[in-house]
C-alpha cells in the first residue's frame, strides 16, 4: 500500500481500477531476453511494425477526410521510416546481438535518433525529433501498452492516472468511464481542473510522479475531498473507504432534496445561483442541481476540438442546443478567452514569455476581429432564442470595452443587411478580472449592463501569483485581505450603480466563502453545477444580518491565514460537513 | 521526401555519401539527417541487381534540382 498527498482539486471519493495514460515515458519491463526467447521477440517487432503501419494508414486517411491532405501529409515521414529503408532490421539486429528485448531495441534505435536529430544545427530538422519520439511512442505502445490511449472503450469505469492532460483529452473524458482523475502536474484553477470538477468527477492533481508508479489494472483509492491517492490499499483502509464512500453517497442524496428548494435567507432574502458551462450537454446537470440559469458558458470548446477556427454555425449550433434545454432562464455567453493556460501556447510558433500578460482573451479578439466577428454574428442570432446575454473577458480597460461594443455593433450591422433576426437589446456586460477593472470600476459600471467577477484570474493577477504553477500555488488564495478588499468594494460600487453583479469564479462555489461574500453583498453567484447544492444549504442556513457582521470582522484581519481560519470557523458551526 | 520514395522502388541497397558521413538512402530519418543543402556534393553508391538504373534515375532527380530535403 502506498499514500500519496497531492492537491485535493475536486472532491469526493473513488475507488476503482487504474487506467494509466501514456505519459510518453514507457516502462520497459525487461531490458534483455533470454537467447531461446530472441525469435518470440523478433515476431513481436514484427507485429508492432505491422500494427503501428495499419494504424498509421487509417490516422492519415482520417486526419485527411476531416482536415484535408495537407494535413494528413505529416504522418508520410511516420509512414515512410516505418515502411522504408531498414529501421525494422536494425532494430532487428539490436535483438539478435545484444539479446534486447523488442520494446529496449526500439528505445535503444529511436532515441538514438532523437540525439542525432537534437543535434542539428537547423532548427526545423531539430524539431523532427518529436516525430521520431511519436514514432517510438507508437511503436511501444503496440509492443507493451494496452491500448492506453484508447479511453473510449474502456471496460469498466476507472480511475484515470497521467502525467497532464491537454485540454482536448480532458475535453474527451466526457465520453469515456473515467470516475476519477489523478495527475502528476496540475494545479487547483488548471484547465484541466476546472474541466473535471464541472463534471462532478473527483481529482487529485500536482501528485509529481503518480503515473510512474502505477500501472493500469492496480486498485486506487481516490480521495479528491483530501487529496490523497492510495494505491494498492490493504484491506482495512479498504473498508473504511468503502464506509466513506456511502457516507458522501448519503450527503448528496440530501442536498439533492435541496434542489427544488429556494436560495433564500433565513431573513427572507432572495440569492441567485447560477452555473458555469464549458459544454452543451451541462445543461443537463445544471437544472437536475437547481441553478437559475448559466451564469458563464466558456466557449473555448469550440475552438478547442478541432485545429481550425470553428464556423459561424458550429457556434451557432452550440448556443441554440444550449437555448434549447435551458427554457427561459439566462444564458450568459463569454466570447472566447483563450490564451495563456489554454491552448494557444503550445501551438505558437513562437511562444510569449509571459503569456499572462501576453495576446490573450479580449485582446486576441481585438486583433483577430475577422473570427471574432463569427462568433460575435453567432451570438447574435442566438439571442432571439431566449434570455441570452453576452460577456467580454478580460476588459482591461474602457477603451477595450468600446472596441469589443464596436465589433458588436459590426456583427449587428452585417446581420441586419442580411435580415437575420437578432435582438439588439441583447445585454451586454464585463468580467472583472484585472486590477485596473477592479480600480477603474465606476466608469466601467457606466458602460455595462452588467458585471461578473472572475476571482480566478483577479487573485492571480492581484497577488501575482501564477495559479498553475505548483511552486508559488500555496500563495494564492481568495482570503488574502487585499482581495477582501477588493471585492467589497466592486460589489458596493457595483450595487451603488444599481448593476446587476455576479461572481463566477471557483470562490463562488467554495463553501468557506459564502458567508462573506453574500456580507458584502453579492447576491449572484456562479459556480460549477455540482456546487449549487452545498452553496444553497449554506444561504439557506444564515441571515444577512449575520453574513454582514461575519464579513466585517473579516476584512479587519491583516493576514490570509487569519482570514481562512476565521471564515471556516464560522461556516464550520452552520453547515458542519461542508469543510 | 522524392529521393527516398524513389530510392525504394529499387532493390539494390543505396549508400548515400557526403563529407565522412555514409547513410543509408532509402531511410528517410537518415536522409534528413545527412542535411544535404543545394550546392553541396554528394556521392551516390547501389549494390544490387537493379543498381544501374537505381543510379541512373536517383542521379537524374538530384541533378534536376528538386530541392526537398
Amino acid at each position: 500500500m502506498e499514500i500519496k498527498k497531492g492537491i485535493a482539486v475536486s472532491p469526493g471519493v473513488v475507488i476503482a481500477n487504474a487506467v494509466v495514460l501514456d505519459s510518453g515515458e514507457y516502462r520497459i519491463p525487461y531490458r534483455n531476453v533470454p537467447a531461446e526467447q530472441v525469435e518470440a521477440e523478433l515476431e513481436k517487432l514484427r507485429k508492432a511494425f505491422e500494427d503501428s503501419i495499419t494504424e498509421l494508414n487509417s490516422l492519415r486517411d482520417a486526419t485527411a477526410e476531416q482536415l484535408g491532405r495537407d494535413i494528413a501529409s505529416i504522418f508520410d515521414f511516420h509512414y515512410g521510416v516505418l515502411t522504408q529503408g531498414r529501421l525494422r532490421e536494425q532494430i532487428a539486429q539490436l535483438i539478435r546481438n545484444q539479446n534486447y528485448s523488442a520494446a529496449f531495441a526500439v528505445r535503444e534505435a529511436l532515441r538514438g535518433y532523437q540525439r542525432r536529430f537534437l543535434k542539428m544545427p537547423d532548427q526545423l530538422l531539430r524539431e523532427r525529433y518529436k516525430d521520431v519520439r511519436d514514432i517510438e511512442r507508437r511503436l511501444l505502445r503496440n509492443l507493451i501498452g494496452q491500448e492506453h490511449e484508447d479511453l473510449s472503450n474502456l471496460p469498466e469505469p476507472s480511475i484515470l492516472v497521467a502525467h497532464d492532460l491537454t485540454p482536448s483529452q480532458s475535453a474527451n473524458l466526457v465520453k469515456a468511464k473515467i470516475i476519477g482523475v489523478a495527475m502528476d502536474a496540475g494545479g487547483l484553477t488548471s484547465h484541466t481542473a476546472i474541466v473535471v470538477r464541472s463534471m462532478g468527477i473527483p481529482a487529485v492533481m500536482g501528485l509529481q510522479n503518480i503515473s510512474a508508479g502505477v500501472s493500469t489494472g492496480d486498485t486506487i483509492i481516490l480521495d479528491g475531498t483530501k487529496g490523497l491517492v492510495i494505491v494498492g490499499p490493504d484491506p482495512e483502509m479498504l473498508a473504511e473507504y468503502r464506509a466513506e464512500e456511502r457516507r458522501l453517497a448519503a450527503v448528496s442524496s440530501g442536498l439533492i432534496e435541496l434542489r427544488d428548494k429556494p436560495a433564500v435567507t433565513e431573513d427572507g432574502v432572495q440569492i441567485s445561483l447560477l452555473a458555469n458551462i464549458e459544454f452543451p450537454y451541462e445543461v443537463q446537470t445544471t437544472l437536475e442541481k437547481g441553478a437559475e440559469g448559466i451564469g458563464l458558458y466558456r466557449t473555448e470548446f469550440l475552438y478547442l476540438r478541432s485545429e481550425k477556427e470553428p464556423t459561424e454555425e458550429e457556434h451557432y449550433d452550440a448556443y441554440t442546443l444550449v437555448m434549447r434545454n435551458i427554457g427561459q432562464r439566462p444564458v450568459i455567453i463569454r466570447t472566447l478567452d483563450l490564451g495563456a493556460d489554454k491552448y494557444t501556447q503550445s501551438q505558437a510558433r513562437d511562444p510569449e514569455r509571459n503569456p499572462f500578460l501576453g495576446l490573450r482573451s479580449i485582446r486576441y479578439c481585438l486583433q483577430n476581429l475577422q473570427p471574432f466577428k463569427v462568433q460575435l454574428r453567432a451570438i447574435l442570432r442566438t439571442s432571439v432564442e431566449g434570455d441570452v446575454r453576452i460577456m467580454f473577458p478580460l476588459i482591461s480597460g474602457l477603451m477595450e470595452l468600446r472596441q469589443a461594443k464596436m465589433a458588436l455593433g459590426d456583427a449587428m450591422e452585417d446581420l441586419e443587411e442580411l435580415g437575420i433576426p437578432f435582438r439588439r437589446d441583447m445585454p451586454v456586460g464585463i468580467m472583472v478580472e484585472t486590477p485596473a477593472a477592479a480600480i477603474q470600476i465606476r466608469e466601467l459600471l457606466r458602460e455595462t449592463d452588467f458585471i461578473s467577477i472572475g476571482t480566478n484570474d483577479l487573485i492571480q493577477y492581484t497577488l501575482a501569483v501564477d495559479r498553475g504553477n505548483e511552486r508559488v500555488a500555496p500563495l494564492y488564495t481568495a482570503s488574502h485581505p487585499a482581495v477582501l478588499r477588493m471585492l467589497r468594494d466592486i460589489i458596493r460600487e457595483a450595487n451603488r450603480a444599481n448593476v446587476p453583479c455576479s461572481l463566477c469564479g471557483e470562490m463562488a462555489g467554495e463553501p468557506m466563502y459564502t458567508l462573506f461574500l453574500l456580507g458584502i453583498g453579492l447576491r449572484s453567484f456562479s459556480m460549477a453545477p455540482n456546487d449549487i447544492p452545498e452553496i444553497k444549504k449554506i444561504i439557506r442556513s444564515t441571515t444577512i444580518a449575520r453574513a454582514v457582521r461575519i464579513a466585517r470582522r473579516a476584512l479587519s484581519f491583516d493576514t490570509d491565514r487569519q482570514v481562512s481560519n476565521y471564515l471556516r470557523d464560522e461556516t464550520r458551526r452552520i453547515a458542519p460537513e461542508a469543510l | 521526401m522524392r529521393f527516398v520514395d524513389l530510392a525504394n522502388q529499387f532493390k539494390a541497397q543505396v549508400r548515400v555519401k557526403k563529407g565522412e558521413c555514409v547513410v543509408d538512402g532509402k531511410n528517410p530519418m537518415e536522409m534528413m539527417l545527412l542535411e544535404a543543402s543545394q550546392g553541396s556534393t554528394m556521392e551516390l553508391a547501389a549494390d544490387g541487381p537493379d543498381a544501374a538504373g537505381a543510379i541512373e534515375a536517383l542521379a537524374a532527380l538530384v541533378a534536376s534540382g528538386f530541392g526537398e530535403m
